[in-house]
């Protein structure tokens, strides 16, 4: 009875969705490309050393910042589950915060703390015999401070992820596992690295597809600077529209990335579509 | 086997106390400087010695130039992020039942479209929406925020009222359609009440969403009584002067609902992304 046909009904369900997509999304999206392939704006994106630059920074970034928070990612989880540790009780209550905190707050605290002169991570640095960095200054310093601020605020999020696949693996496997004398690490490799292997691809992917469209935490924190070394793809668009009043070349810059994105989807939804 | 066990347990506190300090570490600082003077600020101390009210004082009474609108922008904030749940919960119930219970033709393009809209990074779509809006003369409008919100919260939305509603039995669909109830008269007596943990989830995560927001109310706003407060707080950083006890006293002040909202919702934020993550 359940599978007889409801098209009107599911339709209607459906419809503000819909149409707040076709009106807000596909619809601009469809004059955007209008109006860009009336000229030739993507060449000039492209003969923009800038542009090659971003694209250099965005793929350092993603490939930095995806692989250190998925990696950290995995080993919290499985720190959080010695919970017979009074110390692990403490972090499991604590380590979601910087998931919490909006990231224009953290940013505001991470950008006083990387200050040069009155910074505090300079200050420890000096305190323990090293030189202080000019963080927030340097090519090298900003990007760090891009990736390390990236992996503060979202590992959070993705360990919630494996924790919740390693309560869904069988206690009773580790158990055998005891019994057999398995070390640590055989019971991570032949146990839950198995279970967790596909989650950790897909988490992978997912991050990967919305780190290369991060805005706010490389606008807020370097906005580019020093000297429009350190912009992504995102952040130059902006610029190009906002900044320099040059819409359509901004314009040009993200409908480039679009199809990439698009392909990086439908890739993702075919190879993990199938297994829900 | 003694030492073996020993060593373990000296190395997990380790590694789980240079975790704590580095996820904590920056939420502490901001506390600090929050409650230092504007003489101390420059002072770096690891701990605050006398910890001073003067940098909320002077947020809450809007007694800096900065943060001359808090209180406007603040409400700003509320009404935004109020309005983007409302919509949102208007838009992804619907459809939410419409994939679990209904059978119609277009489903499948339905929920593939969902689910690439949820993983397509928005920040994308910013430039083409702000052209739409130039052309709707919708600019300075806070609705104009509050449907951008609206499309990128719900396919999460969507989905996990999707997902929490495989959990209802479909047997009592089936026996309120023999008993002669309409698909919506079920919608409404029976889906809507059945799904309410998963409608506060989908509230809690739409209004956090909001809250965070930077790019689209940043690009769409422009005067000053009608911006969010994070669009405010980002034009700390072009500032000249350096107040940052009353910065951070800011940014303790906007990061306290959200927290606490996570304490509240956590289990039905964590249940959601369990689904999510025990599924594939």
């Amino acid at each position: 009875m359940s599978y007889k046909q409801t098209n009107f009904l599911g339709l209607a369900f459906s419809l503000p969705f819909l149409i707040i997509f076709a009106a807000f999304v596909v619809y601009p999206l469809l004059y955007s490309a209008l109006v860009v392939s009336s000229g030739d704006y993507l060449s000039r994106v492209m003969s923009d050393p800038l542009f090659w630059r971003s694209l250099t920074n965005t793929l350092i970034y993603v490939a930095l910042a995806v692989n250190i928070k998925m990696f950290l990612a995995l080993v919290l989880s499985g720190l959080l589950t010695f919970t017979q540790f009074r110390i692990v009780k403490v972090m499991s209550y604590l380590y979601l915060l910087p998931w919490a905190v909006p990231i224009i707050a953290g940013v505001l605290s991470y950008r006083w703390m990387l200050q040069k002169e009155w910074g505090i991570v300079n200050k420890f640095l000096s305190d323990i015999g090293l030189q202080p960095v000019n963080w927030l200054g340097s090519y090298e310093g900003a990007m760090a401070a891009l990736v390390s601020f990236h992996v503060w605020k979202w590992t959070p999020l993705w360990t919630l992820t494996f924790y919740a696949a390693r309560q869904g693996i069988d206690p009773s496997l580790y158990e055998a596992a005891k019994i057999d004398g398995a070390s640590m690490l055989k019971e991570f490799l032949y146990i839950t690295w198995p279970q967790l292997k596909y989650l950790y691809i897909f988490n992978t992917m997912l991050s990967t597809i919305w780190v290369i469209g991060e805005f706010d935490i490389p606008y807020l924190l370097t906005r580019g600077d020093p000297g429009e070394t350190t912009h992504l793809l995102s952040t130059l668009g902006f610029r190009y529209a906002f900044v320099l009043l040059r819409i359509r070349e901004g314009l040009s810059l993200y409908l480039l990335v679009i199809p990439v994105l698009l392909i990086f989807i439908i890739l993702l939804l075919r190879l993990f579509g199938g297994r829900r | 086997m003694m030492l073996r066990r020993t060593l373990f347990v000296v190395l997990v506190h380790l590694a789980c106390l240079m975790l704590i300090v580095w996820i904590i570490f920056p939420i502490y600082w901001m506390i600090t400087v929050s409650l230092k003077t504007s003489k101390e600020v420059f002072n770096p101390d690891y701990l605050v010695t006398n910890p001073s009210l003067e940098s909320y004082v002077i947020v809450l009474t809007q007694g800096y130039f900065r943060v001359m609108y808090f209180w406007r922008q603040l409400l700003n904030s509320v009404y935004v992020a109020a309005l983007t749940v409302l919509f949102t919960l208007l838009v992804s119930i619907p459809a939410g039942y419409a994939l679990s219970r209904l059978r119609f033709r277009g489903q499948t393009a339905v929920s593939t479209l969902t689910l690439g809209t949820y993983i397509f990074p928005y920040a994308f779509l910013s430039i083409p929406y702000f052209i739409l809006m130039t052309m709707l003369n919708m600019l300075n409008t806070h609705i104009s925020v509050i449907i951008a919100q609206t499309i990128f919260v719900s396919p999460y939305a969507i989905w996990l009222i999707w997902e929490y509603s495989r959990n209802i039995p479909i047997e009592i669909d089936e026996s309120a359609l023999i008993d002669g109830a309409g698909r919506v008269t079920i919608f409404f007596r029976m889906f809507l009440p059945l799904s309410l943990p998963a409608i506060a989830a989908v509230g809690a995560y739409a209004f956090l969403f909001s809250w965070n927001q930077y790019l689209y109310p940043f690009m769409l706003l422009s005067s000053e009584t009608d911006l969010t407060l994070p669009v405010a707080m980002g034009f700390f950083l072009v500032s000249d002067e350096a107040p940052w006890n009353i910065f951070m006293a800011t940014a303790t002040i906007y990061s306290v609902p959200p927290i606490i909202f996570y304490y509240l919702f956590k289990r039905y934020l964590i249940a959601g992304l369990a689904a999510a993550a025990v599924k594939r």
